[in-house]
């Protein structure tokens, strides 16, 4: 099969990689970056592990064919990260005990962080159907709620120090 | 997943050049939502994905005179916030609300929930009863209009012929915006989250003074092998007035149209026992207000 040369920015960074047509995002991020924040759970839509934001939507990087990203902007969770610190929701989901085994945590934050940037004072129904394409089989999705609740909030700005939504 | 090459044309024209050379085997890509999932699954073998996403100029929803004109690329998310949606076919926003989920949603386009001709298509079924039609494009550039409750054929076929895109849909002009169109999407699925329907039911009316009813258009999703029209349905409630006795008459007939499987999500049974309810449910939520 052919390789192309595919060009995006990821996490800030602009990288270019020899891809297969055939690879998915979530198998380029994963095994090409190594960024294994980027989870596969069911490869087929269904659970959202591997959620990640593309020019600013919230999408699921196994539905994805890479070279569509040609051009495009990704970030992960680890993207998230500044100057060392976690990002607030990050430290608001391990504050409310909203992580337990963690495989759904990277997507499930990647949609709560596509939700506040455009709307950064969303109601309890709207944090709802934002991650409702993200599934949490330990959880029960209380916490999760009530931790991107706190951040909407600010309750998690000061922990959050010098990092913001 | 299968094997095969990638192009993604800028153009229309280049994608009807490649997609008229039958020699090689090609799958149109849009949100690629149905079909990332069958390559994955080895379901389809394309020698070659034409990805129709990187199209300028397919992604809109826009006013043309009285009419409602929608680009095939534009995504179902769009559709959840259209305030010209929510003043002149609210029907499509409240069903766009129910479909899916936000990452879905993200990717998922119009013409790809279309060309997918999947019984339970969450927008197929209230553009059915708004009347609306696509018009496609083929690689000798010749275009044609085709209303949608003709376009399925059955399960994932449709009237498209293989080198034919569909690039708009256009929702004709119901000479009424909230004032005297009154509608209703029923989307019963097994959760709230990413269910494909059990039964879906759309329902838009013309009324005349509140409660008479001029026109009604219905269709049904999921309850047959494609979505169908419910002309039982609609005879019965054309020239009445809305009322109570009205309501379960629709109900009863409604058994009429449709013709349901038994599948994983549901028993022919229990189908026919939700479009009854579902039909209720719908003419009641118009009669208080919809
Ligand atoms: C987890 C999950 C949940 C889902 N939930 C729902 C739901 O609730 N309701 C619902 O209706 N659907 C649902 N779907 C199905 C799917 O998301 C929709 O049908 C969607 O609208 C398909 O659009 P797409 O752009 O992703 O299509 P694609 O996958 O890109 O294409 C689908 C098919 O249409 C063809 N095609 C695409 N665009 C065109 C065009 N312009 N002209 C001609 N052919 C074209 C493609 O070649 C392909 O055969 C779900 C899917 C998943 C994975
Ligand atoms: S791995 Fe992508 S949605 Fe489950
Ligand atoms: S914490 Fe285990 S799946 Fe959500």
């Amino acid at each position: 099969m052919k390789k192309y040369t595919l060009h995006m920015v990821v996490n800030g960074e602009e990288i270019s990689i020899e891809t297969k047509p055939n690879a998915t995002l979530l198998e380029v991020l994963r095994d090409e970056l190594n960024l294994m924040e980027v989870k596969e759970g069911c490869g087929q839509g269904d659970c959202g592990a591997c959620a990640v934001i593309l020019d600013g939507k919230a999408v699921n990087s196994c539905l994805t064919l890479a070279m569509q990203a040609e051009g495009r902007e990704i970030t992960t969770l680890s993207g998230l990260n500044k100057n060392g610190k976690i990002h607030p929701l990050q430290k608001s989901f391990v504050s409310h005990g909203a992580i337990q085994c963690g495989f759904c945590t990277p997507g499930m934050i990647m949609s709560a962080k596509a939700l506040l940037d455009k709307n950064p004072h969303p109601t309890r129904d709207e944090i709802k159907i934002a991650i409702s394409g993200n599934l949490c089989r330990c959880t029960g999705y209380k916490k999760i709620i009530e931790a991107i609740e706190a951040v909407t909030k600010g309750k998690e700005e000061k922990e959050g120090e010098n990092v913001r939504a | 997943m299968v094997e095969f090459d990638y192009i993604a044309p800028k153009t229309m024209d280049e994608v009807l050049e490649v997609i008229g050379k039958p020699e090689r085997k090609n799958s149109l890509l849009a949100g690629g939502t149905n079909l990332i999932v069958n390559l994955r699954a080895n379901k389809i073998k394309p020698e070659i994905v034409v990805d129709i996403s990187r199209l300028a100029d397919f992604s809109y929803i826009r006013k043309d005179g009285e009419k409602i004109k929608i680009g095939s690329l534009t995504n179902i998310s769009e559709f959840t916030t259209s305030e010209l949606l929510n003043h002149q076919a609210k029907i499509l926003r409240e069903s766009s609300i129910q479909f899916a989920n936000p990452l879905i949603r993200n990717k998922a386009t119009i013409g790809g929930n279309l060309a997918d001709a999947s019984p339970a298509a969450d927008a197929a079924i209230p553009l059915i009863a708004l009347g609306a039609k696509v018009e496609t494009i083929d690689s000798n550039h010749k275009k044609r209009e085709i209303p949608i409750e003709e376009l399925f054929l059955a399960p994932n076929k449709t009237l498209l012929k293989k080198d034919e895109v569909i690039t708009e849909i256009e929702i004709p002009s119901l000479n009424g915006n909230n004032g005297n169109l009154k509608s209703a999407y029923e989307k019963l699925g097994l959760r709230n989250a990413m269910a494909i329907s059990i039964v879906s039911v759309a329902i838009v009316l013309k009324l005349k003074d509140g409660k008479y009813i001029d026109d009604a258009k219905v269709a049904l999703g999921s309850i047959a092998p494609k979505p169908i029209r419910a002309r039982n349905v609609e005879n019965v409630l054309k020239e009445e007035t809305l009322s109570q006795s009205l309501i379960e008459k629709s109900a009863e007939v409604v058994l009429d149209d449709i013709n349901p499987i038994t599948d994983v999500r549901a028993s022919a049974d229990y189908r026919r026992m939700m479009s009854k309810a579902l039909i209720k449910n719908a003419l009641n939520k118009i009669m208080l207000g919809g």
